[in-house]
């Protein structure tokens, strides 16, 4: 579990009938805003209007104005800049785990599935011990032995996050696994890869694009918890959780621009991203039934 | 029809619309129906017909947001106009309603006992007295080992049990009008005779009023005295039983008969063409008019008012002219 | 409550049968615990950096190194210590901190009390504020949509943004409690420990709140209620008897999972409110590469994570009679 928790994609999303009706309009606008941030991470050395780890103490911790448009931090540094260059790691760190934990997960569950037997009870066996592992507590021990910064956080919650994905696959593949048509595919002699990509895999498309859009703000969260408490990457470069911790001093003494904004930014990307999730987990539900 | 008595239950134009995705759809377009103490009314149509909603209308247990017109007198009473407090009194002691699939409409997780003891613990303290009762009733209902069922989950019991122990909480309610809809559908054919036995004999023992509700032509002729035919939420026929398992008066009725399958001889399955149709989806003729044989232009316009005709009510333009027609076809239907 | 209670009278071979059940889940979750601790204790040996290095630094001795080494045991094949760790941890020893120089066992009593009560506090403002929420949203047609909207807002507050703005209004604009510390005596502390449980409830309240939600709009539609209903029974009785009851075991499981969770996510808010309890230890051995701590923390993390997902199992197996009493017509 990760310190905000894990949002099980089936049997909880919550439909309403006014949600629907604009709903489409939502998720567009959603994914439009989220276009942009993502583009904005990838432009910010155009976009920035400074370096963003350029110390000016001559100009510390000033309020928002025309040249600094969020102020500056207790050091000197522009915030905004800092801004636009940390959605360059938070969006990244997330992006990475997702895309691998999807990949792995799915491969181990197929495979696993496919073998079937006393190996896949020993991988359902191992998903099992990792759901025990609170993920922020795998990245914790992670970077305990490997020390802090992006990577060990990263691969940390590939691992965390892999069962979720692989326990999603696995039972579509279960279920698809004992049909009969798929006795038919083996008697006729195709090899298992084709089966698995041509009737597994397209049965499971759905619910793995939601669980991974899902995991994606997860992975989120975590690691820009992880940042705030020290173990993500280490200054001077930083992404939005560091910025939060940065920040947190900054509020205490009356500045807490760097803070909010890092976290207005944080909450905004995990909020669009879970709407789209939602959004995929109801359509997977739907073509199950 | 017994005169002179006043009918327990009576239905004028009722009309019920259902919020379905965004819009109202009409279910039942005009339903009248009277049942008289003691009697048996029997709902025949197939699915979409609108009977099941006609009994919910008569619980007052519609959907949200369902508008329904028309009147609906339980005992002399219109029952829209209850207040909280006499309809749960209503629905507690007048009426009694059995449900097509048991096991759905008990709570798995509650005992048997739980859910017999729910209804009668409503209304008395006396703990001890409405286990007996309960017990009586389940025995009544041929439950022999009724106090080790008490004990039992529904998931424990077979469909034809937990259909007798429905039956058996109706009764135990002690109400005037059991509504029974499709109390045998969900189970198999020897079951199903016997929980129909079960049912007739108790509503004679009884007297009690009892609408059922069915897809099964038969099955109503054999118990109700008095049987009304449904489309597309409208009532087309209405009159005795046997009356109208002799001689139907209405086109869909006698095409009804037909359609069943011979057991004696191997003949080819009549069938009406087309689709059975909701209330919604019919035109604004006659509701039968697409799939009627004996169809003319009035019937596609002018919706058919019912009347009586030799003790029937039927709802056709051509009634008179297509009797002798009908009583041919129904003979050639039953004639065994 | 229930007019007939369920029956706990039964054939001997069925109390049996479901002991062994019990107890063969039991004995799977301890075996869980079991290879994850040493999996672990693997994956620490395994790591680079030798912390004999660190204590004595760069400079030291051979002899001085190599008498550390085997006062902390790691001259032993690594088998052989996971044993002894494993048999030390069932006496109550942990062994010692590398950072501190004592006992890690009496360093973890002293700062658990903290961190129990910060997570006991948190877990009753989710449980109350998520499943009431939750609950009203459930029974209330209108309610659902406002209900989803929030929560699915404030999933996205992570406990450390929260703790800014709690801070930052209730701290230092109104001044209602501290910004930092956890304070001492008990009162005290809950005076502390009051923006710190409200920052890990917020986002898991929404999460209770939601499962909730669906758990009990699930139920309200199901046919058994119109049964109660159509009986004449009123509808509080009908909504507690079997919408509420019924909706009970995905209730349970979350709220299970997030006390569960909760011990984890505690770590953020003692780095957020500077608070000296588990977690910043817990982050103190991470920087300074003491391990047994860290082994010690994880064991405590993962022995709560597996009761909890212990007593959700034997609360369903309770609750759902038809998980213990096969068929049986």
């Amino acid at each position: 579990m990760s310190a905000t928790p894990e949002i099980p994609v089936a049997g909880h999303v919550v439909t309403s009938r006014l949600r629907i009706r604009g709903g489409d309009t939502l998720i567009a606008i959603s994914a439009a805003i989220l276009a942009v941030i993502v583009l904005v991470a990838i432009l910010a050395p155009l976009l920035a209007p400074y370096e963003p780890n350029q110390t000016d103490i001559l100009h510390a911790s000033l309020p928002p104005s025309s040249s600094h448009l969020l102020g500056t931090d207790e050091l000197g540094r522009d915030i905004f800049s800092r801004l636009l260059y940390g959605a360059r790691l938070s969006l990244l760190g997330p992006t990475i785990i997702t895309v691998l934990a999807v990949f792995l997960g799915t491969l181990t569950a197929i495979y696993s599935v496919w073998i079937g037997g006393r190996f896949d009870a020993a991988v359902a066996r191992g998903l099992d011990i990792l759901f025990a592992f609170p993920s922020l507590l795998i990245a914790i021990i992670a970077v305990s032995i490997f020390g802090a910064g992006f990577v060990a956080p990263v691969l940390a919650l590939v691992i965390a996050y892999l069962p979720y994905i692989a326990r999603v696959v696995r039972s579509v593949a279960l279920r698809e696994r004992n049909l009969a048509y798929i006795d038919s595919c083996r008697m006729m002699g195709f090899s298992g890869i084709r089966i698995c990509g041509r009737h597994i895999l397209p049965n499971v498309r759905g619910m793995i694009a939601a669980q991974g859009t899902i995991s994606f703000a997860s992975a989120l969260l975590d690691l820009a918890a992880l940042s705030f408490i020290g173990l993500g990457p280490q200054p001077p470069t930083s992404d939005w959780g560091s910025m939060v911790s940065e920040g947190s001093n900054e509020l205490l003494n009356g500045a807490p621009a760097q803070s909010l904004a890092a976290s207005g930014a944080i909450v905004l990307t995990v909020v669009l991203v879970n709407l789209i999730g939602e959004r995929l987990a109801t359509r997977a539900a739907r073509v199950v039934r | 029809m017994s005169e002179g008595r006043r009918p327990l239950l009576r239905i004028e134009h009722l009309q019920v619309d259902l919020p379905v995705a965004q819009e109202m759809r009409r279910v039942i377009h005009d339903v009248s129906l009277t049942v008289a103490p003691g009697e048996v009314l029997g709902i025949v149509g197939e699915s979409g017909s609108g009977k099941s909603m006609t009994a919910r209308a008569v619980m007052s247990l519609l959907p949200d947001g369902a508008r329904v017109e028309g009147r609906l007198d339980f005992d002399g009473r219109p029952v829209a106009e209850l207040d909280v407090k006499d309809l749960r009194r209503y629905r507690a002691d007048d009426v009694a309603m059995i449900y097509q699939d048991p096991r759905a409409h008990m709570n798995p997780l509650r005992t048997i006992g739980s859910f017999l003891l729910e209804g009668p613990l409503e209304r008395t303290k006396a703990k001890a007295d409405a286990v007996a009762r309960v017990v009586k009733t389940l025995k009544e209902v041929g439950i022999d080992d009724a106090e080790r069922r008490l004990h039992q989950y529904p998931h424990q019991l077979s469909g034809g049990l937990l259909q007798r122990v429905m039956i058996a909480a109706a009764l135990v309610a002690e109400p005037r009008l059991i509504l029974a809809d499709e109390p045998t559908t969900a189970l198999d054919v020897t079951t199903q005779q016997e929980v129909i036995a079960i049912l007739a004999e108790q509503c004679r023992d009884r007297e009690l009023a009892m609408v059922l509700i069915t897809h099964d032509l038969d099955l109503a002729a054999a118990v109700a005295d008095r049987i009304a035919v449904m489309y597309a939420g409208v009532i087309v026929e209405d009159a005795p039983a046997e009356s109208l398992y002799g001689g139907p008066r209405h086109p869909y009725t006698a095409g009804l008969l037909a359609s069943r399958p011979h057991l004696d001889r191997a003949a080819r399955l009549q069938t009406i063409p087309g689709r059975p149709v909701s209330a919604y989806e019919a035109g604004p003729g006659c509701v039968f008019a697409s799939r009627c044989p004996f169809v003319e232009e009035e019937a596609k316009v002018v919706r058919p008012r019912p009347r009586e005709l030799d003790g029937h009510i039927v709802a056709c333009h051509r009634a008179e002219d297509l009797r002798e027609e009908l009583r041919t076809r129904s003979e050639e239907a039953t004639s065994a | 409550m229930t007019a007939v209670s369920v029956s706990l009278s039964g054939p001997r071979s069925v109390h049996l049968h479901r002991l062994r059940t019990v107890a063969k889940a039991v004995a799977g979750r301890l075996l869980t615990i079991l290879i994850a601790s040493f999996v672990v204790f693997m994956a620490l040996s395994a790591a680079p950096g030798n912390p004999v290095r660190l204590v004595l630094g760069p400079k030291a001795s051979p002899a001085a190194r190599a008498q550390l080494e085997h006062r902390l045991g790691l001259d032993q094949p690594i088998l052989e210590r996971y044993w002894n760790w494993l048999t030390g941890v069932l006496h109550g020893d942990f062994g010692i901190s590398l950072v501190y120089k004592t006992a890690v066992g009496p360093l973890i009593g002293a700062r658990i009390g903290t961190t129990l009560l910060l997570v006991a506090y948190a877990a009753v403002l989710i449980l109350i504020a998520g499943l009431g929420i939750g609950v009203l949203g459930g029974a209330f047609r209108r309610a659902g949509a406002p209900v989803a909207g929030l929560t699915g807002f404030l999933l996205g507050v992570p406990s450390f943004v929260a703790a800014q703005l709690l801070i930052l209004f209730f701290a230092l604009d109104l001044g209602w409690f501290p910004a930092q510390g956890a304070g001492s005596g008990f009162s005290d502390q809950l005076y502390h420990l009051t923006l710190p449980a409200i920052s890990l409830a917020i986002a898991f309240s929404a999460w209770v709140a939601q499962v909730t939600m669906t758990s009990v709009r699930e139920e309200r539609i199901h046919e058994h209620v119109d049964t109660a209903r159509g009986r004449g029974m009123a509808a509080p009785l009908v909504f507690r008897r079997h919408v509420l009851r019924n909706a009970a075991v995905p209730m349970i499981t979350v709220s299970g999972l997030t006390v569960a969770s909760l011990f984890a996510g505690a770590v953020v808010a003692e780095r957020a409110f500077n608070i000296g309890g588990l977690g910043s230890l817990m982050l103190e051995a991470v920087s300074g590469k003491d391990y047994n701590i860290v082994l010690a923390v994880t064991l405590i993390l993962i022995t709560v994570f597996v009761i909890a997902t212990s007593v959700i199992d034997i609360v369903q197996y309770l609750l759902d009679p038809r998980l213990s009493k096969g068929g049986g017509r």
